[in-house]
C-alpha cells in the first residue's frame, strides 16, 4: 500500500481536516445534481418540506416519468450519507415510486 | 431540491478528542403517512457529541397507540445500539449501560413492567427483545421533552426553526 497524502474526496465525500476536527460534505455533488436537472437557477427555501404537505396517491393527468423519478430519489439517498436533515423528505418521496405525479 | 440549493455548504462535523459516550434517541409519528396511516420511526445514533448513525423507517404494521409507536422506535433502535457497543468493545472501550432517549413516559414505563396491560397486547413478542435487554442492564430508558429530542427531525416536517435548531444539534454545521 502505498501513502497518498491526506484524504480529501472519497466515493464524491469531501473530507476537510482541521486541527479541531473533520468535516464530512458533498458540496461537489450538490452542486453536480442541481446542474444537471436544470435547478440552478431555481428559488432557494428554508426547509426541504412543509409541515403542512401531505402526499396522497392520485391519479392525475400530469404523470411523470418513473424513470427520472427513482433516478432522482437514487441521486438523493446516497446524498443522505453526509445529510441527516434530508433523510425523512427522501424517504417519504421514495414511497410513492410507481407513477408519480 | 430547492432546499439543497439553499444549503449546499452544510457539513458533518467530526470533533476530535472528544468522549466515547454512546446516546440513542428514538422517536415516533404515530399514523403519519396518510395513505395507511403507518407510523413513521426515527433514530439517531451519537458517539460523543457527533452523529454516527441514523435512520427513518416507515413501520411494517400499523400502530394502535402512540405508545406502543414509540415502543417498537426504541426497540428498533437497540440492536443498532448494541452493536456499536460491540464494536467499541472491540476497541477496548467500554460504553456501559446504553441511555436511549424517548419522549414518551409509556413506552418507558412499558420496557419496566413486565406485566402485559392493554395497550401492549397488538406488539410482537421480538420487540420485547428491549424489555429484555433493559433488564439486563445493557440499556436504559430515558425520558427527553419534545423539544429535546434530536430524532423528531427524521419523524415529521417541521417547522423553519425547529428544523433549523435540529440540524445544529444533530451536528450538522455551514462550512463557510
Amino acid at each position: 500500500m502505498s501513502m497518498m497524502g491526506e484524504l480529501n474526496l472519497f466515493l464524491s465525500l469531501q473530507i476537510k481536516q482541521t486541527s479541531n476536527g473533520t468535516m464530512i460534505h458533498q458540496q461537489q455533488y450538490i452542486k453536480e445534481l442541481l446542474k444537471r436537472f436544470g435547478m440552478d437557477s431555481s428559488k432557494p427555501i428554508d426547509t426541504p418540506i412543509s409541515p403542512l404537505t401531505k402526499l396522497v396517491l392520485e391519479d392525475r393527468s400530469s404523470p411523470i416519468e418513473e424513470k427520472t423519478y427513482s433516478g432522482i430519489i437514487g441521486l438523493l439517498l446516497y446524498l443522505t450519507a453526509s445529510r441527516p436533515d434530508i433523510v425523512f423528505s427522501v424517504d417519504l418521496c421514495a414511497c410513492f415510486q410507481s407513477k408519480p405525479n | 431540491m430547492t432546499y439543497l440549493k439553499h444549503t449546499p455548504d452544510l457539513a458533518l462535523l467530526y470533533l476530535k478528542g472528544c468522549n466515547f459516550d454512546l446516546i440513542g434517541y428514538a422517536d415516533a409519528d404515530y399514523a403519519g403517512f396518510v395513505v395507511d396511516r403507518k407510523s413513521t420511526l426515527g433514530m439517531a445514533h451519537f458517539l460523543g457529541p457527533c452523529l454516527v448513525s441514523w435512520a427513518t423507517k416507515k413501520k411494517h404494521s400499523v400502530a394502535i397507540s402512540t405508545a406502543e409507536a414509540e415502543y417498537v422506535a426504541a426497540a428498533s433502535c437497540c440492536p443498532q445500539l448494541l452493536r456499536i457497543k460491540q464494536q467499541l468493545k472491540d476497541f477496548c472501550v467500554d460504553t456501559g449501560c446504553i441511555p436511549i432517549y424517548c419522549d414518551n413516559t409509556s413506552a418507558i414505563n412499558i420496557s419496566k413492567n413486565p406485566w402485559q396491560h392493554k395497550r401492549t397486547k397488538p406488539i410482537d413478542i421480538r420487540r420485547h427483545f428491549l424489555r429484555d435487554n433493559v433488564e439486563k442492564g445493557l440499556i436504559s430508558m430515558n425520558f427527553c421533552t419534545t423539544d429535546t429530542q434530536i430524532a423528531d427531525i427524521f419523524t415529521k416536517a417541521l417547522s423553519r426553526e425547529k428544523f433549523e435548531r435540529n440540524r445544529l444539534e444533530l451536528g450538522l454545521i455551514k462550512t463557510k
